[in-house]
């Protein structure tokens, strides 16, 4: 299994992967406080036109929140990104049958899902925290005397979400044959649980909520709000994990 | 002991059953060829015996040991070589091996040295590039050292050199003759030249069964000497001969079905045409009526090309057997 | 135009240029070590990452350009 994660860590640094992935990471990190600062830039440069319509612009203030709302604008993004690029990280092996030879060689297949499994949620969780390092040393150098409220708990929940996410990915890849299919699968479950989220009854269950840490950090609701959500989160990751393995046990390669 | 015992395997997709109950015995410290058309369910047999498909009946057992699709433990009696070998491309050979070694469970110290010495048996000890951009030859033989890397007690080669050109087909055959000291072989193919040349059992599968196995000396001797070739000077004295002897000769039928119901050509003459778009040739199948034939000959005068004592080759009794098979 | 003062801003700007920069030649480079893509061709890929270089050029390059191995 070592030797495996050994393999999976070679071609992550061999193809470029993992630094296409560090750099568009970092990217998105240094956006955040960047379009912060600007707010009120741009804000004078509009501040003619808008003044031209009769509105009456006030000064805007810009501080730490300001920061991390943009924080939790773009984390979609950096979430979508790293799915992306990990749509076919085994139907690519299924498609060339590079696997075959894996498992032929006596290396449980089980083996080979747990590696699968750390390499996706491992690279999300540095990515993420490389993304977050970021946008936090900007933040605190700018904005430094500007306290924020219980932010680790809401960057934390939505890095739950992403493991979610990505739990659902790994699913479909047993059971899909190519990456679109992947993306299709899990993508939809996603929207799924978007309409779900118009049912009020079940919207407090749905890992959704976990994308809500900017309410936690702005006050406008608790963490005990949350704790149904997780809970639902962390059962589903668990299932799905269960699954993927006994499917790709009996998957054809 | 037998490192392989397939019985009653059968598998069918969709509509198209594949295998129709395949019985293999794979005798230790033996190459073993495994022939047949495409399409015949070679290479369904062998990801049946990896575990890599499920087999709808039948039983596989290696070393002692039943194999089931999915995980199964047999695996590591087993070196495998795929018709098409993928490997990752963003390794070079000696670090494929070593990724190989290491998940096989080698013992660390061993897989270093033992890769080296396998990538010089087959050619590639200084290859430094990734394997990417290596030509399918070079991945054949590549593939050779993978499945050999872990001492298995079985090398299961899916139609290692049909890709390939004439030399690299060599090559892979020499590599397969060296590794014959340490495991048993059993290797598909369509080509017969290359069983002839290295294989010491085979079994022949048509159609989902095996019509015919044995030693290549039994298989061959089923057909050797049996039959005389005679090619005349003038096509139409053939016309003659088959008068005189093709027509259903009571004493020959009953003798030819006596003698060998292994015999593998029904015949209904002694005598008769060998093909159709060869019209001067003839065959004669009972070797005891030469001289019968010869005094015919000498008899009426009939001028001759030759006269020749057939010598079965592997791609005479295989299109035989599939021809009495349609039949 | 007053308000902006550049000073300020290089912190964000030196970084962003310079991994932005790392991404365009990343990119490049895979394009042209490599003579077949899945979609597209050479042209094609290398005037998108470079119009859409802030980095949707190279994210669709690498999720649909881009060959196996």
């Amino acid at each position: 299994m070592k030797a495996f994660m050994k393999k999976e860590w070679m071609e992550m640094t061999r193809t470029g992967r993992l630094l296409i992935l560090g750099i568009l990471f970092t990217i998105f990190g240094i956006m955040n406080p960047a379009i912060a600062k600007l707010t009120p830039w741009m804000m004078e440069m509009m501040r003619d036109s808008i003044a031209q319509s009769g509105l009456q612009l006030g000064e805007v203030t810009v501080n730490a929140m300001t920061s991390w709302t943009q924080f939790y604008k773009n984390a979609p993004m950096t979430l979508l990104v790293i799915v992306l690029m990990s749509s076919g990280v085994l139907t690519n092996e299924y498609q060339s049958g590079t696997l075959i030879q894996v498992v032929t060689k006596g290396l449980s297949r089980k083996k080979v899902m747990l590696s699968k499994m750390i390499v996706v949620y491992g690279s999300w969780t540095a990515l993420y925290l490389l993304y977050f390092g970021i946008t936090y040393g900007y933040t605190e150098y700018y904005w430094g005397e500007d306290k924020v409220e219980k932010l680790p708990e809401g960057v934390a929940f939505y890095w739950l979400f992403g493991v979610f996410v990505l739990a659902l990915l790994l699913l479909f890849s047993t059971i899909a044959e190519n990456g679109g299919q992947v993306l299709m699968g899990t993508g939809g479950v996603i929207a799924a649980a978007f309409f779900a989220n118009y049912i009020p009854k079940i919207q407090k269950f749905l890992p959704l909520r976990l994308m809500d840490g900017l309410q936690l950090t702005m006050g406008s609701q608790e963490i005990k709000d949350f704790i149904p959500a997780m809970i639902c989160c962390g059962v589903s990751i668990i299932a799905c994990g269960m699954i993927s393995i006994v499917l790709f046990d009996r998957r054809r390669l | 002991m037998n490192v392989l015992e397939i019985s009653g395997l059968e598998k069918r997709f969709g509509e198209k059953q594949v295998l129709r109950g395949v019985d293999l015995v794979v005798p230790e410290k033996k190459v073993y060829g495994f022939v047949g058309r495409n399409g015949a369910g070679k290479t369904t047999t062998m990801k049946v015996i990896l575990g890599l498909l499920a087999a709808d009946a039948g039983e596989v057992t290696v070393c002692g040991e039943k194999a089931h699709y999915g995980n199964t433990k047999t695996n590591r009696f087993i070196g495998y070589l795929p018709d098409v070998p993928e490997y990752y491309g963003f390794m070079t050979p000696m670090e494929y091996l070593r990724f190989c070694g290491e998940i096989s469970g080698l013992a660390a110290k061993e897989i270093g040295p033992r890769s080296e010495k396998l990538l010089r048996l087959v050619g590639l000890g200084g290859e430094k590039h990734r394997i990417k951009g290596f030509s399918r030859g070079m991945k054949q033989r590549l593939g050779i050292a993978q499945a050999l890397l872990g001492r298995p007690r079985l090398l299961i080669c899916d139609e290692p050199t049909s890709a390939l050109d004439p030399l690299g087909r060599k090559e892979i055959l020499d590599v397969l003759v060296a590794a014959k000291e340490e495991t048993t072989i059993l290797f598909s193919t369509h080509v017969l030249s290359d069983v002839e040349h290295i294989c010491d059992e085979m079994a022949l599968l048509n159609d989902g069964k095996i019509v015919m196995q044995g030693s290549i000396e039994e298989v061959k001797s089923k057909r050797r000497g049996s039959a005389t070739e005679i090619q005349l000077e003038h096509p139409e004295d053939a016309k003659l001969l088959t008068e005189a002897f093709g027509g259903v000769c009571a004493e020959a039928r009953a003798r030819a079905d006596a003698e060998a119901q292994g015999d593998l050509r029904t015949n209904a003459g002694a005598i008769e045409l060998l093909q159709a778009e060869r019209p001067d040739t003839l065959l004669l199948k009972d070797a005891d009526r030469l001289p019968e034939v010869l005094r015919f000959l000498a008899d009426h005068k009939i001028a001759f090309v030759r006269i020749e004592k057939q010598e079965a080759t592997l791609e005479d009794i295989f299109l035989d057997v599939l021809r009495s098979e349609k039949a | 135009m007053t308000g902006l003062d550049l000073k300020e801003y290089l912190p964000f700007i030196i970084p962003l240029i310079i991994a932005e920069l790392i991404l365009l030649a990343v990119t490049l480079r895979h394009i042209f070590t490599h003579d077949t893509y899945k979609h597209g061709t050479r042209t094609l890929w290398v005037i998108v990452t470079i119009v859409g270089m802030e980095f949707i050029g190279p994210i669709l390059y690498f999720l649909i350009g881009k060959d196996e191995a």
